[in-house]
């Protein structure tokens, strides 16, 4: 104890340090973009609905789909990617957004899904996917409804038609299928992709996304 | 005076170092622009990328970091020279923290919807400081038992 007394400032001054640095090397082990952990399944039934939300190739080599949550701020960092993404590779590839709310952390995810399936219902479900994630951390902070609301009307969508809309059936019931596959093959990490079928860990930058759709690509091909 | 016990000086080092590393923790995931894995609650992503995350610029974790720093390091200042204004002071000092705690766990559930698991143990530790702040102040304001003096003639 008399040491420490003596040398009280230079024992903390150590103390802190050591914690400072012991702190900042746990942070630095985080991910920027987190990658899904835990048992979500690692190929996943791939059959491709009529009304599933497809960008990009008509008959594409290779499929890329993507189960995010509007509210999440890792899929919004990834929603430009994909976007350049679909345009790197017009011929070969397709992306599918399908829905997978995690509405027990993101209150407001659930009602944002609603409120780009009732855009789909007037054929507009990527200028609101584009609205949401665009503006997400407008929203986000917000109550939303009203948000979305304002998306809707600047989109151009009949108000009249899209109130009527969220409140009926059938835009929730397309968010629950969505939600339901997700929750049946053991996701619980928003975005997770799936590129033809298998999954894949999440890449870290745009260069590394389009190496492995690249190869893909050329996988594809080469057994044509 | 009476002399500050050792339960509560070492209670505000480790409260203090304890509010430092969770802050400091925060602040390098700010920087590196990384998305602390959340326990217990689930709102880490929303509530350290949102618009109130930083003021004028400045990220709100680095602030943290620099308060406990300060009240670390006045607290070391006390303990070596006992001086009583750091007694004064602290509860003071310790209730801007407090105020500010209030005002982010209130953004949390109020307005971002999204609890952020860090952020609340950082609104814990700035409490518990403010609590021995007042604890320690009113310790020394109590005097010593005036010994019984006999008056001899």
């Amino acid at each position: 104890m008399s040491f420490i007394r003596k040398n009280i400032w230079g024992v903390g001054f150590a103390v802190l340090l050591v914690g400072a640095f012991v702190a900042m090397g746990f942070a630095s082990k985080n991910s920027s973009l987190p990658s899904p952990t835990g048992i979500a399944k690692d190929t996943i039934d791939f059959t491709i609905a009529s009304d599933d939300h497809k960008k990009g190739a008509e008959n594409p080599k290779v499929t890329l789909m993507e189960f995010s949550d509007f509210q999440c701020p890792a899929c919004a960092a990834y929603y430009p990617i994909i976007g350049e993404l679909v345009k790197e590779f017009p011929n070969d590839l397709q992306f599918i957004y399908r829905h997978f709310p995690l509405k027990a952390i993101h209150f407001q995810a659930e009602n944002a899904a609603i409120a780009s399936e009732a855009a789909n219902l007037q054929g507009k479900f990527w200028e609101m996917h584009d609205a949401l994630f665009d503006n997400q951390s407008k929203w986000n902070p917000t109550t939303g409804k009203g948000a979305f609301r304002e998306y809707a009307e600047l989109i151009g969508l009949d108000m009249n038609k899209y109130d009527e809309d969220i409140n009926s059936d059938s835009p929730r019931d397309r968010v629950r299928r969505d939600n339901q596959f997700a929750v049946d093959n053991g996701l619980n990490s928003t975005p997770t992709f799936y590129l033809n079928g298998n999954k894949i860990a999440n890449p870290g930058s745009y260069e590394a996304f389009r190496d492995l759709i690249a190869q893909e690509i050329e996988k594809a091909t080469n057994t044509e | 005076m009476k002399p500050i016990p050792l339960w509560l000086t070492i209670s505000i080092f480790v409260t203090g170092f304890i509010g430092f590393l969770d802050a400091t923790y925060l602040t390098t995931n700010f920087f590196l622009k990384a998305i602390p894995p959340c326990f217990v609650t689930g709102g880490c992503d929303v509530v350290t990328t949102s618009q109130y995350a930083t003021i004028l610029g400045i990220p709100i974790a680095l602030l943290g970091a620099l308060y406990y720093l300060c009240v670390l390091a006045l607290w070391l200042f006390y303990v070596d020279k006992k001086q009583k204004r750091v007694l004064e002071a602290l509860p003071w000092i310790t209730s801007s923290g407090f105020v500010f705690s209030i005002w982010l766990v209130g953004l949390q559930v109020f307005v971002l919807n999204a609890l952020c698991s860090y952020c609340l143990v950082s609104a814990g530790t700035s409490t518990l400081l403010f609590i021995f702040a007042l604890i320690a102040r009113k310790i020394s304001k109590e005097t010593l038992p005036t010994p019984n003096r006999t008056i001899s003639q």
